[in-house]
């Protein structure tokens, strides 16, 4: 109990590099980031530009299942589902649960769509640790297990796609 | 001189070429406001008629909302949310407001958005309208 005082190196482990410092102010210049991803970009900007670029890659195998990429939906679980594993893939649990967490600390977010992406990316990091352990973890058996998890109710999701068309 | 001239014409080209590509990579594909008229019509938008309307009428009042686009330029995405209703479309990150006017039935036909881009702040600082997909 005695140690809950400042230690004495507290104000030199607390202090953040002039780059860190410097890549947490140019981050202000893309909006669609929140504080929690920010600080992921300036302590560590090369792992952050691959998590996006990864992001971007979920988008696109989501595409070959459903033709728009929409809000609440099937297609945004998609997006959540794929990310979080396609992360695991790259970077293992710890720094992909850190992304993902970030993403989601947005204080204008509503709770419900909040806790749709937490599931969703829940599940992803979940049947990604599956795969891995059965040698078989890329995008192709990622979306295969997508399908199949949304098709067993599984995913979280709050509005369902109007089109029955869509999903093919 | 006539060296200098060559020089900053190059230049101009390429950084213009440059500033071009990274416009398209960040907005991805967009419509001109010409070509959303000539596609939907110029149905007056209304907020209130926005919110609760389907795809087809939202596209219809699209060309109004850029038209008048000032009415949304700074207000903060939540209060996007509360007069046009939850968003539906999605544009990089879920923090974009952003409304499904047109979705494709499949990969080969394209889906449109209408886009509230924000700044640095997160208030809005342009409409548009993008394709939400696909890439062919």
């Amino acid at each position: 109990m005695g140690t809950l005082g400042c230690h004495a190196e507290c104000s030199y482990l607390c202090e953040s590099s002039g780059a860190e410092d410097f890549i947490f102010k140019i981050s202000d210049l893309y909006p669609g980031l929140t504080e929690a991803e920010r600080a992921i970009v300036a302590q560590d900007p090369m792992r952050a530009t691959k998590a996006y670029s990864l992001s971007l890659e979920a988008e696109e195998h989501c595409h070959k299942v459903f033709p728009s990429s929409r809000t609440n939906d099937e297609s945004d679980a998609c997006r959540h589902f794929m990310w979080a594993g396609l992360l695991y893939a790259e970077f293992g649990h710890s720094f992909s649960e850190q992304v993902l967490n970030a993403h989601e600390v947005d204080p204008k977010q509503p709770l419900a769509e909040k806790q749709m992406d937490l599931a969703n990316n829940r599940q992803g990091l979940a049947i990604a640790k599956f795969l891995k352990k059965t040698n078989n973890l890329n995008g192709i058996s990622l979306l295969r297990e997508f399908e199949s998890n949304l098709k067993g109710g599984k995913l979280k999701v709050l509005k369902k796609r109007k089109r029955q068309g869509e999903t093919k | 001189m006539k060296k200098v001239f060559v020089f900053i014409a190059i230049s101009f080209v390429f950084l213009t070429c440059g500033y071009v590509a990274a416009k398209h990579f960040w907005r991805g594909e967009t419509m001109s406001t010409q070509e959303v008229a000539k596609k939907w019509g110029k149905t007056s938008f209304e907020a209130d008629k926005f919110k609760n309307a389907d795809e087809g009428i939202k596209a219809a009042m699209a060309f109004s909302l850029i038209q008048n686009q000032k009415i949304f330029v700074g207000a903060d995405r939540s209060e996007i949310r509360k007069k046009l209703g939850d968003f539906d479309g999605f544009y990089f990150s879920d923090m974009f407001p952003a409304y499904m006017i047109h979705t494709g039935e499949s990969r080969e036909q394209d889906s449109w958005q209408i886009v509230f881009l924000l700044d640095r702040n997160e208030k809005v600082s342009e409409i548009i309208v993008h394709k939400n997909c696909c890439e062919k």
